[in-house]
């Protein structure tokens, strides 16, 4: 049926494109059915995408036909995210590939999907700014699929990942259409919500980024160590120690490709105070060479921390790369056991990662066509996913999941939690057309125990809110719940439930020498300041959500861990989500030592506008319509300011 | 001596037969092809694909393309144009080599794919023949010729073109923007010689004495592999990436541009340095379609019969074997089918213990 399908738009679609970006012949079609993951695949067409503004006709045109679509940009990305699983065209986006304005002043970058993250990265470096989301695979992917999995690298540490940095965006959403999202809106933040979707709820056009000054000071730091346990101890106690480096990354012994020395470090800092620190602290956890790069040095040093995966794909034919997260004061546990997992299975592999971030980076190598040793590395892979996700790791810190961790996201998180995911897929796409069959697992159930509140104040709520007919969310209503869980010094986080006030917790961190990263001075509890939109950007310090939705069930997303990819990202959607969609009821925050971190700034502008897209997600969170209704929100503005911009 | 390219066996015979030659006489490649992860990493010199944007025309397409080839995944009747277009539009730069995860020699890979499939009749001679080597060679050619030109005309600067494969380069290159090209490296191109000791030493020998001769001279090529290639040598210290496309440019800097014509003209202007240490090449009509140097091996039985008789032709001349496989070869053939032929290498000429006529 689909074939027909596209055959009878192909003349259409030949018209709006034009005839010469439309390719139908089989090398076209083999050529673009694949990324950087083992998994292949054929689509009917390729398009060419010449101009953004002929996505949302587009885009429109192939729903109207019910025709699958895939963005592919680059196709770098691991987990076959661009592959076209169900045929259908791919959108080639790699032509939309101009850098639109630099407004160094405003320190703002506006460009097209298609760019690549280096040539901005190099556009940016002749003004003497860069920005912040920079994967190892820079020089060869685009800004649009890096928003699209929120990929992250060296920098994220200090500066955020790649959504992080995003301000605003042009998509054409899987409904079809076409929307320019800001992250100043009010109400809950569809901006990243949406884009970090691996293209399966929207595809992005053009961005709006973040562009930073480049540090006047950087210093490179190359520190050895005899075991892989000395190196991580003294990463943990560098985190312990509240400094942040601008990078802090671990070589192992296989991609170092050195005997006498087990692992590696290379830190990068933008402050001199935190030399001596470190030092100190190598210094007593055994350093075996502490060098203080020279600029060329440095260089080479960070070369060879970006090539460090390419020089381990030479080791045998085939290359597997994984990137769980898990907290930074598991790393040694983690690590051991990935390691010994390996080991059982007589796997090779090399583990290069991003220490300050608690990212794992095992880089399996093996010959793919011994059948034998591909049912072995499943068997691993699933494992240490396993094991991952017992001691509350995320499967996916950057890659994102596609179709390779589709099946490990059942390992990850619970089943409801799993529903939750596929109804909002559902009803954003409900013809199922945009990157089809990606991210959310397709048999496999949940081996994962469903969450439980652990404390009586909030399983009261719970049966509050089940028993109510209508319940109006406002700080009042957790003035009970205002526990703070734990502090966890080593990891500097903080959990806490929603009713806390912001100032009490704030008064409780400075005891400890810790501040948040928002402003203390905000009047109100720490829910509020999260679900009402004061800070549009406080989802990026939040690292794990509790919340209940109006049917009474309770749900837990994320962990300690500082980075995680895996689904759909509820914690940023419910971030401004003005009590229409679900109770929030504890939250784990990133803290900072005191006086390193400015904090963010209440800063309330216009008022939330409910679009018909929030209308559709509120009908999968809130289907009786319990909580804060959106009608209210809609009284004066609706006229005035739709969200959804109609462009062209 | 004379070559009869109507007869080029490539023109008449169908082409989707090739897809079956291709896989056979070229399977070995299926290893080294396998070896690619699909990583991208090599996507990020490629001028073809930054110009056209398109998988089709990145080194990764390329080599995934070859892999299909191999398994004979794709009918190349139907596919014959686009198959020409991704093979084409390839500038063989050789940087996609440099970035290679696994240090995949695409390059090497795309002179396979071009010297079995490029139509484009002279090209094809001198691809089968010294697919190896074919930017080198053309950049040989070329360049003895325009110094010899130049030493008449007075014309000073040069424009090293060597459009081999590459009717796109001209429009390629021109986004090659200097800065991006100086960031790179410099070291002759791998691919220039290939382990092939004796053909660098006879280049640098010649080279250097011809560009002396010339004096001071200011050098501008629109190629990179040249460009490495020149950089190499002291006295070419300067040279210039310069866009051919770039008509009014050129005409202002007076410069010599060469094209493809050069190397339709008379079969002497070809090998200058050979014809004058009185030893002159053959380019048999039958060696046109005959797999080169090291892919001597995979000929079957009835296509080295054919070749040794084609060679027969030339009895009592002088054959020059540009690479040592292709000596051994030569020398099996002249044993094996009694072919009267002198055949030397070039590190015997350039030894001084080849024989003279
Ligand atoms: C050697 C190597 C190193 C790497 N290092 C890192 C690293 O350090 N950190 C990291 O995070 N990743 C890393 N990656 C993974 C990969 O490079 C990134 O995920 C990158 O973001 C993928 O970019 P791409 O342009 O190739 O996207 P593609 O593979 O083309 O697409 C990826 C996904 O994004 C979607 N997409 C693409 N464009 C759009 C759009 N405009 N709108 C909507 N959806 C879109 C696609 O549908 C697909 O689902 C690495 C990969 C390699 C090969
Ligand atoms: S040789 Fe040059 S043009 Fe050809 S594929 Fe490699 S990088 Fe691209
Ligand atoms: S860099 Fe090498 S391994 Fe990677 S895609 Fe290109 S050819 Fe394949």
């Amino acid at each position: 049926m689909m074939i027909n399908n596209f055959y009878k738009a192909k003349k259409e679609i030949a018209d709006l494109l034009g005839p010469q970006n439309v390719f139908c012949d089989s090398i076209s079609l083999l050529l673009n059915g694949f990324d950087g993951s083992p998994v292949k695949s054929v689509p009917q067409a390729v398009l060419n995408i010449t101009e953004a503004e002929k996505l949302w006709p587009l885009i429109n045109l192939l729903i109207r036909y019910r025709i699958p679509y895939t963005a592919r940009s680059c196709g770098t990305n691991h987990d076959g995210a661009a592959v076209p699983l169900k045929g259908g065209v791919i959108l080639n986006l790699k032509p939309l590939n101009k850098i639109e304005k630099i407004d160094t002043k405003k320190g703002i970058v506006v460009v097209q999907c298609g760019v690549l993250n280096g040539d901005l990265q190099e556009a940016l470096f002749e003004k003497g700014f860069f920005f912040a989301g920079d994967p190892a695979s820079s020089a060869f992917c685009s800004i649009g699929a890096n928003a699209s999995l929120n990929s992250g690298g060296a920098k994220t540490l200090k500066y955020g990942s790649t959504l992080a940095n995003v301000l605003a965006a042009d998509l054409i959403t899987a409904q079809g259409a076409l929307m320019h999202l800001e992250r100043g809106f009010q109400g809950p933040d569809l901006l990243s919500f949406l884009l970090k979707s691996e293209g399966t709820l929207c595809v992005i056009s053009r961005l709006w980024l973040k562009i930073l000054p480049l540090p006047k000071n950087k210093i490179t730091l190359q520190v050895d160590f005899k075991t892989l346990e000395q190196a991580m101890t003294s990463v943990e106690k560098i985190i312990a120690s509240g400094i942040v480096p601008s990078a802090l990354e671990a070589l192992d012994e296989v991609s170092l490709n050195t005997c006498g020395k087990e692992a590696s470090l290379l830190i990068e800092i933008e402050e001199d105070a935190y030399l001596d620190k470190i030092k100190k602290i190598c210094k007593e956890n055994g350093v075996t060479d502490f060098i203080v790069a020279e600029q060329k040095q440095a260089q080479e040093l960070w070369a060879r921390r970006k090539t460090a995966c390419s020089a381990l794909a030479r080791l045998n034919k085939t290359i597997i790369s994984l990137d769980p997260c898990v907290a930074r004061s598991d790393l040694t546990l983690a690590i051991k056991q990935i390691k010994k997992i390996l080991a059982d299975y007589q796997i090779q592999a090399g583990i290069v990662f991003h220490a300050g971030d608690g990212n794992i980076h095992p880089n399996i190598v093996f010959d793919s066509s011994n059948l034998y040793l591909n049912t072995q590395i499943n068997k691993a892979t699933k494992e240490i996913y396993k094991f991952i996700s017992s001691i509350g790791g995320s499967i996916s810190a950057e890659h994102g999941i596609g179709i390779e961790k589709r099946s490990a996201m059942a390992l990850m998180y619970d089943e409801k939690t799993l529903n939750l995911m596929r109804q909002i897929k559902k009803t954003l796409d409900p013809l199922n057309l945009a990157n089809p069959d990606k991210i959310l697992p397709l048999a496999t159930s949940s081996s994962k125990e469903p969450y439980q509140a652990k404390q009586q104040n909030i399983i009261a709520l719970q049966e509050k809110v089940t028993q109510a007919k209508e319940l109006k969310i406002t700080e009042s209503l957790l003035s009970q719940a205002k526990e703070i869980i734990e502090l966890d010094k080593k990891n500097w986080l903080v959990k806490v439930q929603a009713g806390c006030l912001v100032s009490e917790l704030e008064s409780f961190l400075n005891k400890h020498n810790m501040s948040l990263p928002i402003d203390s001075a905000f009047k109100g509890t720490v829910g509020k300041a999260f679900a009402d939109g004061s800070f549009k950007t406080m989802a990026d310090y939040v690292t794990e959500l509790e919340f209940i939705l109006p049917s009474g069930e309770i749900y837990n997303i994320g962990g300690k861990m500082l980075k995680n990819v895996a689904g759909y990202d509820l914690i940023r959607f419910l971030c401004g989500s003005c009590g229409a969609y679900a109770l929030i009821t504890a939250l784990t925050i990133r803290v900072f030592a005191k006086g390193t971190k400015e904090p963010l700034k209440a800063n309330i502008q216009g008022s939330f506008r409910p679009a018909t897209i929030h209308t559709a997600l509120k009908k999968i969170f809130d289907p009786s319509n319990k909580f804060n209704k959106l009608e209210d929100f809609y009284v004066f503005e609706l006229k005035k300011q739709p969200v959804e911009k109609p462009r062209f | 001596m004379s070559l009869n390219l109507k007869n080029n066996p490539l023109k008449s015979q169908d082409f989707s037969k090739n897809a079956i030659t291709f896989a056979r006489r070229y399977a070995y490649l299926k290893e080294d092809t396998a070896r690619c992860t699909r990583c991208g990493a090599c996507l990020q010199g490629c001028t073809s694909y930054k110009t056209l944007n398109m998988e089709n025309f990145s080194p990764r397409g390329r080599v995934q393309l070859l892999q299909f080839l191999l398994e004979r995944k794709i009918d190349l009747k139907e596919n014959e144009e686009m198959l020409l277009k991704c093979i084409n539009s390839c500038a063989q730069c050789g940087q996609c080599s440099e970035f290679c995860a696994v240090d995949l020699r695409i390059d090497n890979f795309i002179f396979d794919l071009k010297s079995f499939f490029a139509k484009a009749t002279f090209r094809t001679k001198y691809f089968n023949f010294y697919h190896k080597y074919p930017s080198f060679l053309f950049f040989f050619f070329t360049f003895f010729k325009n110094i010899k030109q130049a030493k008449k005309e007075e014309t000073k600067t040069l424009l090293l073109t060597s459009k081999e494969g590459l009717k796109f380069a001209s429009s390629s290159l021109a986004s090659l923007s200097d800065a991006r090209v100086s960031k790179q490296s410099v070291y002759i191109n791998e691919v220039l010689y290939q382990g092939d000791k004796d053909m660098l030493a006879f280049i640098l020998k010649n080279l250097k004495k011809e560009i002396n001769s010339l004096g001071k001279v200011r050098l501008v090529t629109d190629n990179i592999i040249i460009w490495r290639f020149l950089k190499k040598f002291h006295n070419f210290k300067k040279i210039e990436l310069l866009s051919p496309t770039d008509k009014s440019l050129l005409q202002k800097n007076n410069f010599y541009v060469i094209n493809n014509n050069s190397f339709k003209e008379k079969e002497e202007n070809l090998f200058p340095c050979c014809l004058k240490s009185n030893f002159f090449v053959e380019f048999t009509q039958n060696l046109l379609h005959t797999p080169a140097n090291r892919f001597w091996r995979s000929l079957s039985l009835e296509e080295e019969k054919l070749f040794a008789s084609s060679l027969k032709k030339y009895e009592g001349k002088t054959l020059l074997a540009l690479c040592a496989e292709d000596k051994v070869f030569y020398d099996r053939l002249k044993r094996k089918y009694k072919v009267k032929l002198d055949i030397f290498s070039l590190a015997q000429i350039i030894n001084g213990n080849g024989k003279t006529k």
